[in-house]
Parts: C-alpha cells; structure tokens; sequence
C-alpha cells in the first residue's frame, strides 16, 4: 500500500516538475520538430487574426478559398482579439505547442515583434521559396521593411481618411470638400449656420490617426528618422502636433465639434443617423460606413494646414508574420498561403468587401476592382492617398515598441482638450509620459 | 520546563507517520505552481527591466518603483481609484440591503421582486457594458434624450472628465447590486423569527428592528460584502475596458486597467509587476484595517 502510494507521488512530482519546468524554460524554446496533421494527412497552418464583424466574414471566405484551392494544407483562421492582444498571446505562448504559425499584426506591433525574435524574416523566405516580391506596393514594403530586412508579409493595408456627409456640405456650398484646416473650419461655420440640427464636425480621439497627420504634415513621429536611422529615443512630433491640436480646439471653441471620447463605434453610428457631418477614421471601416448611411458619403484625404504640402500618410493597417523555427512542410504551408493571399484576385476580393486596399499593382488592374472603384469610389480616395505618397523617411513611418502607448498618451492629450484644457500642457504632459516609457522600454533590450 | 517536554514527547508520540504530507501534497503543489511561483516571479520582475517577451534582462532596483510614485499618471491612477472604491463600495451595500430587508417579507409577489433584485448577477460585462454604452451613446443615447427632453444640453457622460468615473461607477453599482443583495438576502432568511416577535413585544418600529435586530444579526454577511466589494473595486477591469478605456484623458485609467495596458500592450513587464506589488500591499493593508475595524461590530450567533 505503501510503496504504490509513493510510486504514484514520484509520478506526480516528475509530472508536475516537468509542468514547472516547461513553464520555466519557455521563454528560449522555439517550436520546430513534426508539423500538426489532420486526420486526412493534411498540414495544419494555424493562423490568427483580428477580424472581426464584417472584415471576419470577408477573410474566412478567403481562407475558405485556399483551403479549397489545394490539398496538401489546412489553414485554420482564429480570432485572438485585438492586434495588440494578439500580439501579447504570441509572446506568451512563445512559439509552443498550439501557437499561430501566421499571426496578423498592426503596424504599430512591428518593432515588438522584431525584439521578440519570434518571426522568421520574410526576406529570407522570399528567397529560399523564390517568392514574386515584385509586385507588391513600394510603399507598404517601405513601412514594413527595418535595416533591408521586409519582416512580415504585407496584407491588409488602411489609411485613416476623412469621412462626410455629402448632402450637408453640398448644401452649405462646398461641393469640393476643403483640403486644409482652414477649410474645413469655414465649411464647419456654413453647415452650423445653416442647419442647427447637425454638429459639423465629430471627432473620437484617434492615436492612428494623429500620428498619421503628423506625417503627413512632413514630421517624424519619434527621433531618429522615426527611429529607423537607429532605435528612437523620444517623440518628436511636437510642432505638427501642436497645430494639429490648435486647429481642433478652435473647431471646439467655435461650438462646431462634438467629441466622442475614444469611441469609434458610437462616432460611426452618430455619422450615420446625420448627427455629426464628417469625422476621421480608418479606411478600413469604409465599406461599413457607406453600407449603413442612407445619404452619399464622401470620403477625403486627411487635410493639412494651409501652407502645407501633404506628404502622405505610412502605410497602416495590417501585415502577417511567420513564426520563427517553423517545420520545412509547414514553411512551406505557409508560403503557399502568403501567395495565395497576395495575388491580385484575391486582393481585389478582400479590398472590394473591406475598405482595406490592395498590396499589389496587379489587384487595381482586377476587373473585380475596377467594377468595386466604379461602384464606390469612395473605397479608391483611400488607396490613392497612400499611392501618391512620397517615399521618403517620413512616410515609411514610425518604428517603436512603444508605439500603442504614444497613441494612448496622444489619445488623452487630446480628451485633455475636448475638455477645455490648454494645448501646450496636455502636448507636454503626452511627451513626458512616452518618453519616459521609450526610456524604460529600451532599458529591457538585451544587448 | 519538564512538564512541557513531556507533553511535547506525548504530542509526538500521537502523531502518526508524516501521512499529513501525502495528503497536503497535492494542494500544496497546485499552490505553489499557480500562487506562490507566480507570486515570487512577479516581486523578482518588479526589480528588473525586461524584454517584450517578459525574459528579465537587467536589474535595475527599485527603479520601477521610483519611476511610478514620480509619475503623474500613476498618482492619478491611485487617486481615481480611490475616488471610485469610496464611491461604490457604499452605495452597493446600502442599496442592496435595503432592497434586501424591504423584499425580505412573505408577502405575496415578493418572489417577483426578488428576481429582479438579484437578476443583475446573470449579466456578464460584456453585455452589460453594451447595453450601457448605448444609454450613454453623447447624440443617440436614452440618458441624454430624457436630458434634452428636460431643456438641458447632452452630457458627455463617457467623455466628460467630469462625468466619465461617476457613470462608470454608477454602472458598477448596478451590477453589484445583485450579488450584495443575494448573500444579504441569505443572511436575513437565516435570521429567527423570534427575535423579532420579541421587537414587537417591546413595541419597536422599522429602524429600532433593523439597527437592534437585522443588522447585528446579518453582521458576518455585512461583513463579507463590503469586504468583497472593496476588493472588486479595487481590481475592477471589465467595465473600463469596454466603455471607456481608461479615457477621457485618464480619467478613468484605474490601477487594473494601467497595469493591464502596460504589461500587456506595451509589454513593460517591469513596471507592470511593481504595480502588481503596490496592488497587492495596498489591498492587504486596507482588508486588515477593515477587519480590525470592524471586528467588534460582527457578530457570530
């Protein structure tokens, strides 16, 4: 009785120390070893996304289609939430048993991802699969590409654009919407004066989209060429910012603006029963905005002040990334999907059912895109604002792992003055506050 | 000095072999993977600077302590949740006792109202938060239609810093309410008739009841609501995250949530395990202030 009674406690000690252990060493192990099969011999790809609503029923019909379109491999689509928590569940599960083997990710998770040292480069992919680069947009491969190395593979691109309510603007005069600050504000003075019942102008605190406007404004986010010269060690975004603030301040003081905290939905679904005019936000939401509205939407280019050459915006949205220490036969899976993906037909499918555009030349020349364009070309002002984008050091965009937190602080700088404070503290106040957590993030790079 | 040796020896001698192990083990393991290590890693991490991936790269002391109590937003952050823990702690228990003494009755349909009271237990967050984000919507919103229907002008009750943390707690009261009153509903349907025969032989009326009768009576389930509300409060998480985001301008960033984003969409590890710490010593001290306190008041029949 004794003797079995310890036999099953060794048992438990070696099985639960093994528990420890594994816990203990995950942060070095990478996963390698046998692919995952299915029942009928095929190749499991797992692939996690941020899809979500609409977007998630778009991208399941594309994983659906490669699926269908060969039988060597298995792709298996799951929501993991945000890309930020995504991101975070990534590093977590440290490339173990069960982790995704394709993970999309937002722009502003690049610079984490590349830290984490959990991602295969692309290029090297490119390479040993002679994969077609040639295709894809210069621009989006100049946001995702760090010191000649591309690291993620370019799918899903946005841009944030102004949206407005065509009627009303036309209806104060301004069939041509305005394209600087100033503009804006004077069409906002007509509208207020004409009808009472439309705020002009709402707004949700945007940290994309802010940056995205200092960008365009030709300023670097963060030092170091937006930290691409060498790893960035504080904002710089201070001068665009400040005027960017100025001109929503004046809007606010004028009685034009009404502010939806950082609520993108409740923005949207304002635009859409005509209590606002017009509002900033991602492009990706685009097909959605015009679907819900029963009046003509217009959408525009973010507006600069005036005196101000537009340089253009980076290229945001989305991306995926392959993770390190993968199989050969999953490797290969995974090409297999990233050019599935990335040829133009089903470029053209995704963008047509999103608001996303598309990362290859070849998709605008699809007939399914130009029949989509036709349609609404709304969904165009979008993806030409970032092809008429310069390529240069400001517009390849902001590389940092504190990227999220420079648009929080952004974000409250800015609720700071939807509720009456002064621009110069609340830019100041945001400027303390990412710098000093740049300050404790590059403590923690090893090396 | 020999008495007690030989009480110690017979103590020994009752105690049969060290059996007690084999049935702590178990526990004691499942303790120490699941409390007691994460709990020694998150002090060890507060003293280091760390990768994104969480793998410590740098000692770097009490740094990430320094840099929280210097920073403006986490000394807001502590001051919100201050401010939010007095204003819902309260208000939950008041209300939901006296929702609870008022439906403790036999009367007819009381069991209606009962449901109700208790009803708001079965909402996760997630849903209550979006039903509530819809009241509070600033144009299309219930809360503000009934406003401008008063001649007022809309209240950004999410977007106001000075409305955005009283709505949120207003939400969270009403959630709470549910399980305060289920355990204090317990408590007074444990309570013997006869002790209020006797208020009647005195003569007594409502409040002479519920301050001499009810009130000591229900002490240790008073007790366990308040105690479990503060620590909720002080932990709340849910709420902010869907209806607000720590927004308008940190308005409502409190100590969870701050945590929540630096650890785990900033990945400053560091910094994220010395709040974990100023949590957890904070909670402790006020839970044992609270049961020193209120020691004496609870009574156990």
């Amino acid at each position: 009785m004794k003797k079995r009674f310890g036999k099953r406690f060794a048992a438990m000690l070696i099985s639960l120390l093994t528990l420890l252990m594994a816990f203990g060493g995950c942060a070095d192990s990478a996963s390698g070893g046998s692919s995952t099969q299915t029942a009928e011999g095929k190749t499991e790809i797992l692939f996690w996304h941020s899809m979500s609503g609409a977007n998630q029923e778009v991208l399941n019909k594309i994983v659906d289609g490669f699926n269908a379109s060969q039988d060597e491999y298995v792709v298996v689509a799951e929501n993991q939430g945000s890309y930020d928590e995504s991101t975070g569940k990534f590093f977590n599960m440290a490339n173990g048993a069960g982790s995704a083997h394709i993970i999309q990710i937002g722009e502003q998770n690049l610079q984490s991802m590349i830290d984490s040292g959990m991602i295969a480069s692309i290029s090297d992919l490119i390479e040993k699969y002679s994969f077609d680069d040639s295709d894809l947009l210069e621009q989006v491969v100049n946001f995702y590409t760090v010191g000649d190395t591309l690291y993620v593979m370019p799918f899903n691109c946005s841009s944030p654009v102004v949206y407005y309510n065509k009627e009303v603007f036309d209806a104060a005069g301004y069939t041509e919407f305005p394209s600087t600050f100033e503009g804006i504000s004077e069409a906002a003075a007509a509208i207020a004066g004409q009808d009472s019942s439309i705020k002009p102008v709402g707004m949700y605190a945007y940290g994309y989209a802010l940056d995205q406007m200092v960008t365009n404004m030709g300023g670097y986010i963060i030092n170091n060429e937006n930290g691409r010269a060498s790893r960035a060690t504080e904002v710089s975004y201070q001068e665009q910012i400040t005027k960017i603030y100025d001109w929503i301040k004046s809007l606010q003081d004028g009685g034009y603006l009404l502010n939806y905290g950082t609520d993108g939905t409740n923005t949207i679904s304002g635009f859409t029963q005509r209590q606002i005019g017009m509002f900033i936000a991602s492009s990706a939401s685009a097909r959605n905005v015009i679907d819900s509205s029963e009046f003509e939407v217009g959408v525009a280019p973010l507006p600069v002040p005036e005196g101000v050459e537009a340089q253009g915006v980076y290229a945001g949205g989305g991306a995926l990334c392959a993770a390190a220490g993968m199989d050969e036969q999953t490797e290969k899976g995974v090409m297999a999907f990233f050019t599935y993906v990335t040829s133009p037909e089903v470029q053209a499918e995704w963008a047509s059912g999103t608001g996303y555009f598309p990362i290859c030349h070849g998709a605008y020349e699809t007939d399914t895109m130009k029949a989509t364009y036709e349609e609404l070309p709304q969904l165009q002002v979008a993806a030409e604002q970032l092809l008429n984008s310069q390529v240069n050091s400001v517009t390849a965009g902001p590389l940092l792992s504190q990227l999220p937190q420079l648009r929080t602080d952004l974000q409250s700088a800015l609720e700071a003055v939807f509720n009456g404070s002064e621009v110069a503290p609340a830019v100041e106040q945001a400027v303390s506050s990412t710098n000093s957590a740049i300050a404790s993030a590059n403590e923690g790079v090893a090396g | 000095m020999a008495r007690k040796n030989k009480k110690e020896a017979e103590e020994k001698q009752k105690k049969p072999l060290p059996l007690w192990i084999i049935y702590l083990l178990p526990s004691m393991l499942i303790f120490t993977l699941f409390v007691i290590y994460p709990f020694v890693k998150t002090i060890v991490t507060s003293f280091f600077a760390t990768s994104n991936t969480g793998a410590l790269t740098q000692m770097v002391g009490l740094s990430n302590y320094i840099s929280l109590f210097t920073s403006e937003t986490y000394l807001h952050s502590l001051g919100t949740t201050f401010l939010y823990t007095i204003l819902t702690v309260p208000l939950t228990v008041v209300i939901s006792l006296l929702l609870a003494v008022l439906s403790s009755s036999n009367l007819p349909g009381m069991g209606v109202f009962r449901t109700i009271f208790s009803s708001t237990m079965g909402i996760s967050v997630a849903a209550g938060s979006v039903f509530w984000n819809l009241l509070f919507h600033p144009t299309a919103g219930l809360l503000n239609r009934v406003v401008q229907w008063f001649g007022g002008e809309p209240i950004g009750w999410l977007t106001d810093t000075n409305f955005a943390v009283y709505s949120i707690a207003a939400v969270s009261i009403w959630m709470n309410i549910g399980f305060s009153y289920l355990v204090l509903m317990g408590g007074l349907k444990n309570i013997d008739d006869s002790h209020y025969e006797s208020v009647e032989i005195v003569g007594g009326g409502f409040f002479y009841r519920l301050r001499k009768v009810t009130i000591p009576l229900i002490s240790p389930s008073l007790f366990f609501v308040v105690t479990i509300s503060l620590i909720n409060a002080f932990q709340s998480f849910g709420l902010i995250d869907m209806l607000t985001g720590g927004g308008p301008n940190n308005s409502t960033n409190l100590m969870v949530y701050k945590l929540y984003n630096d650890a785990f969409v900033n990945f400053r590890f560091g910094s994220a395990s010395a709040q974990g710490i100023v949590l957890f010593i904070l909670i402790f001290l006020i839970s044992r202030l609270q049961t020193k306190l209120t020691e004496r008041l609870v009574t156990y029949q």
